[in-house]
This record gives C-alpha cells, structure tokens and sequence, in this order.
C-alpha cells in the first residue's frame, strides 16, 4: 500500500477539471432531497401533526408540570419558548387518533423514502466518483446509476448495517431506559461503558465493511452479501489505515465548518475520490481469490 | 544569417517561452486570500480564508506548491488570524471597560 498522501494527490490529480461535474452532482442530489421534501409538504402531508394543532396556543406549563426536574433549568424554558414554539404548541390531547396515526403513518413514509432513495443516490455517487478516480467518462447521470443496476443489493446492505447499529447499541440504550424507568442512576453508570463498547466495536465494524457498497458499485452483478464477505476479507489487516485515513481529513471538514459549508462542494469530491483511490489500491493488492471471482461468481 | 531558400520551407518554428501552467485552484486561492485580507473586519474574511485554504491545498498536484496557491495560502493564514485576534480583542476591550458595553452588545444581538 502506498502513503496517505499519494492517494489525496491521485485525487486532486483525478478531480482537476472534473470539478464542475462532482459539484453538480451534489447540486442534484441536494435537489431531489429538496424536492422529495416539497412534493410532501405540497401534498399536505408534512408536518400534519403540528399544522393541526397550530391554533391551541403554547403550553409549555403542562410540560414543566409533567417533568417538575425541568424547572431548574430555566435556560430550557426560555430554549423551547423562542426557539422550539411549533413543538412547544403541540397539545397531544386535542388531536383526534386518526390524525396521529395518520400524521406517525405519513412520518415513516417520509423517512423510508428519503432513506431509500439516499441510499441508492449515495452509490451513485460513488459510481461518479470512481469513474473520476479512473479516467472514464463521468456525467452528472451517474449519481442515479444506482437505480438501474439492482438497487436492492444497496438496500439491502443498508438494512443489514441499520440492524448492526440497532444491535450493539440497544443494550446501552436498554440499560438507560430500565435507570429511567426504576429510578436507579446505579443503571446509568452501567449504561455508559457499555455504550463506548458498542461504539468502539461498530468503529471496527464499519471499517471492516466499508469497502462493501464500492465492491457492488466495481462489480454490478456482485451481491450484498458476497460484497460484505469480500469486504471483510479485504480489510484484514487495513481497518487501522482506513480508519486513519477517514481521521487525517478532520482538517479539510474543520475548514468546511469555516466557510459555512462552502467548502464542502470540493473538499467532499475529493474526500470520496481519495477513499476510492485507496479502495482501488486495495484490491488491486488483495491477495487474488479475494477480488478476481468477484465478477463470474456473482449473486 | 540564413538565406532564403526559395524551394524549402522558411517557416521557422519558435519553440515556445516555458510559461507557467494554468492552475485555477491556485488563482481562486490568491483571490480568496486578497478578499480575506480586505475584508478582514468583517466575518467573511473567516470565510474567504478559508476557502482560501481550502483551494491553495485542493491545488497541489505536483510536488510543490503552484506560487499564486502558496501567495493565497499565506494571505489567507492571515486574514484568518487577523481577523480572530480583531474580534478577540474588541470581546476583551469591550468586557474590560465596565460599563456594560459587553452586555449592550449581547442585548443588540438577542442574547438574552
């Protein structure tokens, strides 16, 4: 493998000229989240709960009499009554059950789409990106690649690592609620190593399949499964440096803080250009059973 | 001198000057570090600077630094420094003169 730094320079070499066409892909992508957002406000399902209840006035008393704890921090009342009034005019009691299963029924349809179809543009992305890293003709219509090239196999990916994260952080969160629930702050101390252990052990796990969705984005017949596999396999020995390569651009994301996230239409190319670079570094070094079956013997 | 030769070709090709190669980045980093520098006692010489920086390092592709992105770079280190100590000292001057400037700033911006 070769130094950090021959990566970042492949990627500033891939992405010269190629600047236009990663920054108007992130343009797309901001825009159909945009738009799928508008289409559910225009259609009058957004934000039902609150709209419905937008003429009972403010009662955040109930809630302070509720929580009576609350009321030592007056700095919450004062946070919820100029910053939050739409959440502070929620009065659960005046909407009708219909209407909260309808506006819980029109949440989640709004959430799984927006997850869906990011999920999928997100491969297309790194589709855009490869074909950067590569040389090969890349287009703004690749961030939708995604969509024609079996986009369940990326959902399905997504789904399983969804599950990960439910898995390892639900005892944590389990131990909390039960301190919550029987009052014994003894639950919280529990609660608190346990969630640095899940923490730490999804930091390894992430690194070890995160060369999954490039695997099904090089080879469009591999499976998500069979990618994981690989992926796993190829990170033996390499979680460290990705994960030190992820770390060294802590800098570049401070300096995007800076510019108010301007920044971020050229340090995010060249971010994903340079962890594509590593990827394809990587294989092209994993031993040959790991990558070289990957395209005949798809799933 | 070299005569005409009325049967060849007299074209002579003049190789050209070694100019500097054409570097955008670079450029976008020089004019982001002068903005950062001009404007350096308003907030959005944080920005310009670090654009600046941004684009001074996104410019390097060969081994060292093309001159205008290492001028951007050093304008805009400045401009960013400048303007923190700028503010941090009007902060310090205005809390230290005691006579509620500090709070007269925080009640003009709704901190309160």
């Amino acid at each position: 493998m070769k130094r950090r730094s021959e990566y970042k320079k492949t990627a500033r070499k891939a992405l010269k000229g190629n600047y236009e066409t990663a920054i108007v892909a992130m343009f797309v992508i901001s825009a159909v989240s945009y738009g799928m957002s508008l289409v559910f406000r225009l259609a009058g399902m957004g934000n039902s709960l609150i709209s419905q209840s937008q003429s009972t006035s403010l009662d955040l008393n109930q809630l302070f009499r509720k929580f009576p704890f609350l009321n030592n921090f007056p700095q919450i009342r004062r946070f919820l009554q100029f910053s939050l009034p739409s959440v502070g005019s929620i009065r659960w009691s005046n909407l009708s059950p219909d209407a909260i299963l309808r506006g819980i029924l029109i949440s989640v349809i709004q959430f799984l789409t927006a997850w869906i179809v990011g999920t999928i543009l997100n491969a297309g992305q790194k589709k855009l990106h490869m074909n950067i890293v590569t040389g090969e003709k890349a287009s703004v219509g690749d961030v939708f690649w995604g969509f024609v090239h079996g986009f369940w196999r990326f959902l399905v990916y997504a789904v399983l690592l969804g599950l990960l994260h439910i898995a390892l952080y639900a005892p944590s969160v389990f131990l909390a609620g039960l301190g919550i629930l029987s009052g014994t702050p003894v639950l919280f101390l529990v609660a608190a190593p346990v969630y640095i252990a899940a923490a730490a052990a999804l930091v390894v796990l992430v690194c070890a399949y995160s060369q999954t969705v490039n695997l099904m984005v090089k080879y469009p017949q591999c499976g998500a499964i069979r990618a994981m596999r690989t992926s796993r396999v190829m990170m033996r020995g390499h979680k460290w440096q990705f994960f030190v390569l992820d770390l060294s651009f802590i800098g570049m994301v401070l300096l995007e803080l800076m510019s108010f996230l301007i920044g971020s239409f050229w340090i995010q190319p060249y971010i994903w250009c340079t962890k594509i670079a590593w990827f394809l570094d990587l294989e092209r070094n994993s031993l040959p059973p790991v990558s070289s079956p990957l395209p005949n013997n798809a799933e | 001198m070299d005569e005409y030769n009325p049967n060849g070709n007299n074209f002579q090709y003049e190789a050209p000057t070694p100019k500097e190669s054409k570097n955008d980045m670079a450029t976008a980093s020089m004019v982001m570090g002068i903005l950062s520098l001009c404007l350096i006692c308003c907030c959005p010489a944080q920005l310009f600077g670090a654009l600046g920086i941004i684009f001074a390092i996104l410019s390097r592709t060969g081994e060292t630094l093309h001159p205008r992105a290492k001028a951007g770079l050093i304008c805009s280190i400045i401009g960013i420094v400048l303007s923190a100590v700028l503010i941090a000292g009007l902060v310090i001057f205005a809390g230290s003169t005691g006579n509620g400037t500090l709070r007269n700033l925080f009640r003009y911006w709704n901190f309160r």
